[in-house]
């Protein structure tokens, strides 16, 4: 709940559809906005640069406004979708 | 010849035939709603955003899903067609480039 209060100030970006086939312009925008493979998701401040980048390829990705705090690198979002292992280590009987 | 295996029709002319329907079908035109609507999602998310640029005013122009009729949600125009209206699935790449705005510049009813 504490996130709904923050301000919104990143777009969440993923690639929905493939611009395969496209115009290559569709291409190079999605590679502009850091995005290489369908189903990524990249986050970008909000910026008048970021929003027509967005509304050229439109038809191809789902956007979503988050705060600062939600903002995920992509080695952050591989661990954070990664199974837990389903156990701790608690302590070594050799230390 | 007209009837048995080698009667001359279009398959055993050129091999192989393709079809395509000449109007959508129920489920692939609540398809293009479903798409039409995540379309209209994301300039509602562009909008809400703050920003303004050229390309936002652009996009704020174009009608949304429900404010469309539904010859504009599943046909396109076109000069060769009596009527100058086609099936959209006829466009290449329909699902995935931007359509629904086809009749902004053209005003044949």
């Amino acid at each position: 709940m504490s996130t709904l209060a923050q301000p919104l100030t990143h777009y969440k970006i993923t690639l929905r559809r493939s611009a395969i086939a496209l115009p290559e312009s569709f291409k190079a925008t999605l590679v502009s906005l850091g995005i290489h493979r369908r189903m990524q998701t990249v986050y970008h401040p909000h910026t008048p640069e970021c929003a027509g980048k967005i509304l050229k390829v439109k038809e191809l990705v789902e956007v979503e406004n988050v705060p600062a705090a939600a903002v995920r690198t992509k080695t952050e979002q591989r661990r954070e979708r990664k199974a837990s292992k389903g156990y701790r280590v608690i302590g070594s009987t050799f230390a | 010849m007209m009837f048995g295996a080698f009667r001359s029709s279009h398959i055993a002319h050129g091999g192989l035939l393709w079809k395509t329907p000449w109007k959508l079908s129920t489920t692939r035109k609540a398809n293009v709603r479903a798409r039409l609507k995540k379309v209209d999602a994301v300039i509602e998310a562009v909008r809400t955003s703050g920003v303004q640029c050229a390309a936002l005013t652009k996009a704020l122009e174009l009608p949304k899903e429900y404010e469309m009729l539904p010859k504009d949600k599943y046909t396109v125009f076109s000069p060769h067609t009596r009527g100058y209206r086609k099936g959209i699935h006829k466009v290449p790449k329909w699902t995935r480039v931007s359509l629904h705005c086809s009749t902004l510049w053209f005003c044949f009813t």
